[in-house]
């Protein structure tokens, strides 16, 4: 019996080097979350993880780098994908 | 959005001056491109009710006159923050001839987000992609001539560090001005449909404005709208909008982002190719500069640069003018003496006056440098890493990560402090550090009450009661800056992520001319504060003229306010002490010399232990001096503001005072 597991994740546990797929958003926040959709985090948008300690967490989205803050990391649900895909 | 502006007005220019405006994302370049053509003939001017600043210039080009403004730099213009309200506002009221939207080569799949925003507002818009030489570095191509067609308008490659592609920049500019050229109209996927329902909706009421705009920028969720809507027309939108949410899946304001970004990604997929070539060294740098260990060690070597740099270097040069000062106000005196003027009349002019210049010209040199080496780490890419690293503690007491830097440069300077909010993103974060920032001991008076501290105490617990006394200013900054969140009710800091770019070599001259400019900002903004507070100081030590230090106006006033200060067994010595480190925190202690002479050192022992260190703590906390509120009212353009700082600290150190004086007689 196979078992798929889903694996989605809040981006606070994200593997640096990686590269994911932004899901969603928890529901809250109007303010952050939109101005995260117009720096390009929007679902289905593919970036990568820089750098993660769970303290700091740097991101490479559309060409540029952001550093999220660990709080809004636990509110950005995320998916890892076939490293292939370009962020 | 609020139209109290009247249209054109915020930069009066001629029926022939042609008015641009530069638009784009933060760290793209705009402002060196801005700087690089029109020099360093600059206004800068804030946004009537908005803190934001915006500059512009008029430069000549083949005979034509152009009004160029910088507007502020922003990821989007959805208007969620002052600075997108601004560059709306800008866009909509003042109607530029031509709007020019700058990007990033390399970061072209973000930046055309702002462009396709913008063309919702204007088509006549050229798009410069700038950075065209990193671009080419990391192996990115772009086919300029192909988004040119597709899109309508003109686009240009600049290198703006070097000039390239200025003047054809410039071209450009009179090229849509005299051609007309308008963009092609943009239509985007899946939300067309609604938003050309909409469009038609509010046609009727749209006031000069775009219908389209307006319906898109229902869509977007936005209430704030430029007219006013009968309700049957709001109606119809509500249930345009509640289908849109059954057959779209997602909330229309985030489609339209998926709509705006889709084009961008159809663009960038047609025009850009690229073989991506690693940066090194940002890479290198990244992965070390975050770990823990090494990051608040770096951002502390950073500031240590940047507080050595102003201090012993700006200091230096400061001491020079200082001095060159001191030589003046005797030959000025002289000269007014030998004009006909009367002795007083003379010695106001050459000592409160031009010593008053003297004072604004000796932190020239401090605020330059402080601004050079700040731009110079913040063109380098660190100084975003640096607010990220400090992020963590700073947002804590609702703060940004920047706010560090005035911060702890105020132990070198409170002014200088003050001056360094301009690098801070919003108004209410440059308010806070303001205040806060007044409770850190400058260096003048961390060596008074270091003195005073061995006066009181016996010299083995001095370094202790020394570390109390800053670790209550750290505690009286955070209870502050809670206090003035609770009021703002603002809780947190706002800066949910910070873009951090690629590690560029900044050119020297485009840092020095923007450092020169902000320097200039300072002596003009907080400078006639600085004069008026020495005359005003002046006046109150000098008269009646050749009078010793009690029976002057100050005396006098440290004499009634004596009156309250003896509950706490203050004399008149003490409190004209404390009024004269009013205007320099290092007079309090000559002050105290002059009024007991050796005495002092036995000062425990005349007024009391308890009423000696009630002294000390009220020393410590409270109002800044007259230099900094001066700063304070310049920077902020708030007089009511340096009242608060004044009084709010005063409230604040008498207190302490309160308790410490408990505490020193529970103690003996």
């Amino acid at each position: 019996m196979v078992y798929i597991m889903s694996r989605v994740i809040p981006l606070f546990y994200a593997e640096p080097g990686r590269k994911y797929k932004v899901i969603s958003f928890v529901r809250k926040g109007f303010g952050w979350r939109r101005r995260l959709e117009e720096i390009g985090f929007v679902p289905g948008q593919v970036f990568e993880v820089v750098f993660n300690n769970r303290g700091y967490i740097v991101v490479e989205i559309r060409g540029s780098r952001f550093g999220i803050s660990p709080g809004i990391a636990r509110k950005i649900f995320i998916e890892g994908v076939n490293s292939e895909i370009r962020a | 959005m609020k139209l109290e502006l009247d249209r054109g007005k915020f930069i009066p220019h001629e029926k022939d001056e042609i008015l641009v405006a530069f638009a784009g994302n933060p760290n793209v370049g705009k402002s060196t491109l801005f700087n690089k053509i029109t020099g360093l003939n600059q206004h800068i001017g804030n946004w009537p009710g908005k803190t934001v600043e915006i500059a512009w210039s008029r430069i000549t080009y083949k005979d034509r006159k152009l009004v160029i403004v910088d507007l502020p730099g922003t990821y989007s213009l959805s208007g969620m923050s002052e600075e997108e309200q601004v560059a709306i506002d800008f866009i909509i009221n003042e109607k530029p001839d031509v709007t020019v939207v700058i990007t990033d080569a390399s970061a072209l799949a973000r930046n055309l987000y702002l462009l396709f925003q913008v063309l919702e507002l204007t088509s006549q818009v050229v798009l410069v992609v700038n950075m065209m030489d990193e671009a080419k570095k990391w192996g990115i191509h772009i086919d300029l001539e192909g988004l040119e067609k597709e899109l309508g308008i003109p686009v240009i490659g600049t290198v703006a560090l070097t000039g390239e592609g200025i003047r054809e920049l410039l071209d450009a500019i009179l090229h849509v001005k005299d051609s007309k050229i308008e963009a092609r109209n943009v239509r985007y996927p899946i939300i067309e449909k609604y938003v050309q329902e909409i469009s038609e909706i509010v046609k009727p009421y749209i006031d000069g404005y775009s219908a389209r705009w307006i319906a898109l920028r229902i869509l977007e969720g936005m209430t704030d709208l430029p007219i006013t809507l009968p309700q049957e027309a709001t109606k119809k939108i509500e249930k345009i909008t509640q289908q849109m949410r059954i057959e779209g899946k997602y909330d229309p304001k985030l489609l339209i982002v998926r709509a705006r970004y889709d084009l961008v990604d159809d663009l960038v997929l047609k025009y850009i190719k690229r073989r991506k070539i690693e940066d090194e060294i940002t890479e290198k740098i990244d992965l070390t500069i975050f770990k823990r260990g090494i990051n608040y060690l770096s951002v502390f070597g950073i500031f240590y640069i940047i507080f050595w740099l102003a201090f012993e270097v700006g200091g230096y040069f400061g001491e020079l003018i200082d001095s060159g000062i001191n030589i003046v106000i005797p030959l000025v005196y002289d000269v007014l003496l030998s004009a006909g003027l009367s002795d007083h009349i003379s010695r106001f002019i050459a000592e409160g006056v031009i010593g008053g210049v003297g004072v604004v010209l000796t932190f020239f040199p401090l605020v330059f440098i402080f601004y050079l080496s700040y731009s110079f780490i913040e063109n380098l890419g660190i100084m975003a890493r640096m607010a990220f690293i400090m992020d963590r503690i700073f947002s804590k007491l609702g703060l940004e990560g920047k706010a560090f830097f005035p911060l702890a440069l105020s132990f070198g300077c409170n002014v200088v402090g003050v001056t360094a909010t301009r690098i801070l993103s919003s108004r209410k974060q440059k308010i806070m550090s303001m205040i806060t920032l007044s409770f850190i001991p400058c260096a003048p008076r961390i060596a008074v009450l270091g003195l005073l501290i061995n006066i009181v105490f016996p010299s083995w617990i001095g370094p202790i009661i020394f570390m109390i006394y800053i670790l209550v200013s750290f505690m009286v900054v955070a209870f502050t800056a809670y206090l003035m969140n609770k009021i703002t009710k603002q809780g947190g800091s706002e800066s949910f992520f910070i873009e951090l770019p690629p590690y560029r070599i900044p050119s020297l001259k485009v840092i020095s001319k923007i450092s020169l400019i902000r320097t200039e900002g300072f002596v003009l903004r907080a400078g006639k504060w600085m004069v008026l507070g020495s005359v005003i100081i002046w006046i109150l030590v000098n008269i009646p003229p050749s009078a010793s230090v009690e029976y002057t106006i100050a005396g006098m006033i440290g004499g009634i306010l004596a009156i309250p200060g003896s509950l706490l067994g203050l004399g008149w010595r003490e409190m004209i002490a404390l009024l004269f480190g009013f205007t320099a925190k290092e007079l309090t202690l000559s002050v105290l010399y002059t009024l007991y002479g050796s005495a002092l050192y036995n000062l425990p022992a005349i007024i009391g232990f308890p009423t000696a260190v009630a002294f000390m703590t009220i020393y410590a906390y409270y109002t800044p001096c007259i230099a900094t509120v001066a700063a304070i009212v310049g920077e902020s353009g708030d007089k009511k503001l340096g009242l608060l700082s004044i009084f709010y600290s005063l409230v604040i150190a008498l207190f302490l005072g309160v308790i410490s004086y408990l505490i020193a007689i529970l103690l003996t």
